[in-house]
């Protein structure tokens, strides 16, 4: 995102709306401007849909290649849909229709840089190689393993890797025999980061009502300590539905 | 998208945050009968628009950019609605069984509320997503109130520093509790952010 200056009035009414604090106010031919700093900017574009601005001057510049990460990886109008045309899979959304989790493993969404914080890919990429190593591997077909040089070692596209992004979602699955030690992992590589990451855990409810990847996951030392989404079975295939 | 999940739990224990998400597989066999399922989807959730705190979808915006039936023609594939207490959230789940859509419904909230309400409804949850917390430099969090806040925004598009930016308008009495929230709430596009919750926040602590 960009201030105009030649517009800018220096009102500061953007500067709040910026989701990660980078737009400030500078002295700009001896007068007082609002200035997005392009290293922290996320090409979230909160502050221009705001529509805060008295004198339109905020605008999103055409963003190429390797910049328009940070559209793809936070803007919720761009979505994924430079990165190959590929949307993160719906995790709980639909599964009682796709059946894409099934019961015996757990499936993890692991959000680097959310929440608000945002993160840069070259920590994605210590995630990434984190994972690799311990043999478990980003799903593939997703946003993440499209910017990624080799998904076997979980190594990024080189010239991305100082690019910042709000929130990238790297999907993963585990056995339960491979629970506790791809758990022990990411505790690990939490202390090599420096942003965060906000972690999820699906499961498919067993028929006793339990969903046994949970209480490992508590002993392993993750404390489910926000509201669960619960899928609630009412989904069928079209062909069965009235 | 796990836009929804991550919302922190009350320290109060109050259970008036429940996101219903439901969702049609777009994209195959026959979008026109996809269509119309989600439109008669978008006719259940509009009985209860009074007691629904925001409601909305993907990129189309909240409750303060359209009215329901403008999301009716839409056509999209996910729908979002906010309940604020767990009895229209029964009742709402009870007209979705009935109708047999055959749509794929997820609800984010409170554990216990959300179990006793799927029990009542006779409903068998398919699967759960549960958060497993925020790991790293937990540091640069805000403080847990704003966090509270900030979380009902899955994009992150309501920026903690705006949270900070109504708190001194509130004090210095220039905005009410309840013009913060929507301010706050106008900056989450995809319906899920929960004004009455917010409000509720902002009064503890302002």
């Amino acid at each position: 995102m960009q201030i105009d200056k030649k517009k800018c009035v220096g009102c500061k009414k953007c500067n709040p709306y910026c989701t990660v604090g980078a737009i400030s106010i500078v002295e700009w031919e001896a007068k007082k401007k609002s200035e997005v700093d392009q290293k922290a900017c996320v090409e979230c574009g909160a502050c221009l849909r705001s529509e805060v601005c008295p004198k339109d001057a905020i605008f999103m510049p055409e963003l190429k290649w390797p910049r328009i990460v940070r559209a793809q990886f936070g803007n919720p109008y761009y979505g994924h849909s430079g990165v190959k045309g590929v949307a993160p899979p719906p995790e709980i959304k639909l599964n009682d229709i796709t059946n894409r989790i099934l019961p015996g493993v757990a499936d993890f969404v692991l959000e680097m840089g959310r929440p608000g914080i945002s993160t840069s890919f070259r920590d994605v990429q210590t995630v990434c190689t984190a994972l690799a190593k311990a043999g478990v591997t980003v799903e593939p077909g997703g946003p993440v393993a499209a910017i990624m040089e080799d998904l076997d070692t979980g190594k990024l596209k080189d010239d991305i890797l100082e690019e910042r992004a709000l929130n990238v979602m790297v999907h993963f699955r585990l056995d339960y025999d491979r629970l506790r030690p791809g758990l022990k992992v990411l505790k690990d590589v939490a202390a090599e980061i420096d942003t965060v990451f906000s972690l999820s855990l699906v499961n498919r409810v067993e028929k006793d009502g339990s969903t046994p990847a949970l209480p490992i996951a508590v002993e392993e030392g993750f404390q489910t300590d926000a509201y669960p989404k619960t899928n609630v079975g009412l989904g069928r295939l079209q062909e069965a539905a009235k | 998208m796990t836009h929804s999940l991550h919302r922190k739990k009350d320290a109060e224990g109050l259970c008036d945050d429940y996101v219903m998400l439901i969702m049609a597989e777009p994209g195959k066999i026959n979008q026109e009968s996809v269509k119309n399922r989600m439109r008669e989807s978008w006719d259940i959730i509009s009985h209860y628009e009074a007691e629904l705190t925001n409601f909305g979808t993907v990129r189309g915006g909240g409750r303060h950019k359209k009215p329901i039936e403008a999301f009716k023609e839409k056509n999209g594939f996910l729908i979002h609605a906010v309940f604020k207490d767990r009895d229209s959230l029964k009742a709402c789940l009870n007209e979705l069984k009935d109708r047999d859509l055959g749509v794929s419904v997820s609800v984010s909230g409170c554990l216990e509320g959300v179990n006793e309400t799927c029990a009542e409804v006779g409903l068998n949850p398919h699967t759960m997503q549960y958060a497993l917390g925020i790991h790293g430099k937990t540091d640069k969090l805000p403080d847990e109130k704003v966090l509270n806040i900030a979380t009902m925004c899955g994009h992150a598009m309501v920026s903690t520093n705006l949270i900070a930016h109504v708190i001194e308008k509130i004090s210095k009495k220039r905005m009410t509790h309840a013009e913060a929230a929507e301010k706050l709430c106008g900056m989450c596009d995809c319906g899920i952010f929960n004004p009455h919750k917010a409000e509720r926040l902002l009064r503890q602590m302002v």
